[in-house]
């Protein structure tokens, strides 16, 4: 069993008559990589902030490698991406990062050398010497990652990495977010579950201020005992009666008017050939699909418990 | 004081200082505080301050401040000097309260500290940001004093020693004199989100104490005198003499101004969410 990095006891925070977090118990193992998940107001960013000692808890406490979050025994130890912070604006983007390098310990040499490696790690090595102003919303939002990546942290706190990123720059910062993840502890939050999904093992999930579950991805997704299909149009109904002659399956689910989803839970022990015996049912009903996926999304799983 | 580092301390005083003189905020105030010496040197270039060392002169500053004060510095010392630490300490709290109010207050509103917090304290940032703001002021004082004491080197007919050694009193009380505004923006800085309103409650703070002690000062001249000492201001009368006696009285009171503001201020931004 690792041994835990980061742990809350009884956390609460309350803004005036608001209860934003109601009583959080976690602990997060050290080594693992955990999505911090949950709707609109369910206390991401509020459990979040007080992990990161932005907040101060109403009641209870945050500890972070054995101290507070604000203790100097950690400094330099984690790093952080704010989700909505902002750079200073008339200082090019280089010098900022020597600055909070310098901040870490680092000397003007090593800081100047650490600054242009965290940037090339961005993709924006080029942008050195350009002020924040000049530089497009993606691209500021590379260079906070850029400076989260400073030094040799042991845990990174990341606020919705890929969020305002194209699509070639969220795979560059998930492949440099999962070289990571080898060796350090990593928390991320976003509302985009595919990256969750993509780059985390375990999952919290806060509902209205509460910690609804904490539990590894693997066993929302059911990766071994289920089938997601995307299918042509919404299905009848009844679509659960043409599985009925297989003994395997176990539950049938279908997604919101529109969404045209369709998940099929099946046992797998006992039944080796399922899989087939499903998709074999739907060709017998003339059901179309476009895609195929082995367990559920995480995206439909987390929707249906935070519903 | 539990983990403070002095490194860490002047590291961000020093980004903080070449900040200041890259940022829209510390030009502009360079800028104005330069505009309006360089216009008011132009005229003690001409000798304008000479006069207040005749009889006539010197009646009206003593009718302006106090007949004490009129003599030390009109009288015993270089009139374009005098003139120029008069002014310097009557526009001082415009200078600071423009200089000095975005200590915290615009990282607060940009949330810039969140990407500070995970690599320095809360304390050290507070520390760093005063002494910032007071190196800045300083800087911008030291300047203009220099620039003061050579005027007067030119125009004045007094001994060039006595006249150094007046030019270094100066600079440093107007500095000294400056540490409770600075404070006072310290205090007023971690209240709220920009520089803007940190200035205006700066302002609003001032003129309050100021309304409270002109209405005390005519049922209760004893309460107002007390109230009036809450004002970063209350060494004024001290610090214009020159004198070394009510000097040393200044410099004591100084620091008391310094940690009573500058205490609430941390209390204050040690507990606020950043």
């Amino acid at each position: 069993m690792s041994q835990a990095l980061i742990s809350t006891r009884n956390l609460s925070k309350t803004f005036g008559q608001t209860h934003a977090l109601i009583g959080i118990d976690l602990s997060i193992a050290a080594g693992t990589t955990t999505g911090l998940v949950g709707p609109n107001g369910a206390g991401k960013t509020t459990l979040f902030s007080l992990l990161c000692g932005y907040l101060k808890p109403s009641q209870g406490e945050v500890e972070m490698m054995g101290h507070a979050p604000n203790s100097p025994a950690i400094r330099g130890r984690f790093a952080i991406l704010p989700q909505d912070a902002s750079l200073l604006k008339n200082l090019s983007v280089g010098k900022q990062l020597m600055m909070l390098a310098e901040l870490q310990g680092f000397d003007k040499q090593q800081a100047l050398a650490e600054s242009k490696r965290v940037l090339k790690a961005v993709n924006l090595a080029e942008s050195y010497n350009q002020t924040p102003e000049r530089l497009s919303h993606g691209m500021q939002k590379r260079v906070a990652i850029a400076q989260a990546f400073i030094g040799d942290p042991e845990v990174i706190l990341l606020d919705e990495p890929t969020a305002g990123l194209d699509p070639n720059t969220t795979d560059a910062i998930k492949s440099v977010i999962r070289q990571l993840s080898k060796t350090k502890t990593l928390i991320i939050t976003s509302h985009n579950l595919e990256v969750i999904e993509d780059l985390c093992e375990q999952i919290i999930i806060l509902k209205k201020g509460r910690l609804h579950s904490h539990q590894a991805v693997s066993e929302l997704t059911d990766r071994t005992r289920a089938l997601t299909f995307r299918l042509e149009s919404d299905p009848p109904a009844d679509v659960a009666n043409i599985f009925s002659q297989l003994a395997a399956v176990t539950e049938v689910k279908l997604g919101q008017p529109g969404q045209h989803r369709m998940v099929v839970k099946y046992e797998a022990e006992q039944h080796a050939m399922a899989e087939i015996e499903i998709i074999k049912c739907l060709a017998e009903a003339n059901i179309a699909y476009r895609e195929m996926i082995r367990g559920e999304r995480l995206q439909d799983t987390v929707a249906d418990q935070t519903r | 004081m539990k983990g403070l580092r002095l490194s860490t301390v002047w590291t961000l005083t020093r980004h903080d200082l070449y900040y200041a003189l890259r940022s829209a905020r510390g030009l502009l105030f360079l800028v104005f505080f330069a505009v309006f010496w360089l216009w008011l040197f132009s005229k003690m270039v001409g000798g304008a301050a000479q006069w207040l060392s005749n009889p006539e002169g010197n009646m009206v500053i003593g009718w302006l401040f106090d007949p004490q004060v009129a003599r030390s510095l009109f009288i015993n010392r270089a009139p374009t000097l005098s003139a120029f630490f008069l002014l310097a300490v009557s526009t001082m709290p415009v200078f600071v309260l423009f200089a000095a109010s975005d200590q915290t207050a615009n990282d607060i509103g940009s949330k810039y500290l969140r990407f500070l917090t995970p690599r320095c304290n809360r304390l050290e940032i507070y520390l760093a940001r005063f002494i910032g703001a007071v190196l800045l002021v300083a800087m911008a004082y030291v300047a203009v004093t220099l620039v003061a004491a050579l005027i007067s080197l030119f125009v004045d007919q007094s001994g060039k020693g006595s006249l150094l050694i007046d030019a270094v009193l100066v600079m440093v009380s107007l500095i000294v004199y400056s540490l409770p505004f600075i404070a006072l923006m310290s205090l007023c800085s971690v209240v709220v989100g920009s520089a803007g309103l940190s200035a205006l409650v700066g302002i609003s703070v001032y003129v309050v104490v100021l309304l409270v002690v002109a209405i005390l000062g005519y049922r209760m001249p004893g309460v107002a005198d007390v109230v009036g000492y809450l004002l970063p201001n209350a060494t004024k009368p001290w610090i214009l003499q020159l004198q070394w006696s009510t000097w040393l009285q200044a410099v004591l009171m100084v620091p008391l101004f310094v940690l009573g503001y500058g205490y609430i201020g941390w209390r204050i931004f040690s507990k606020r969410d950043i």
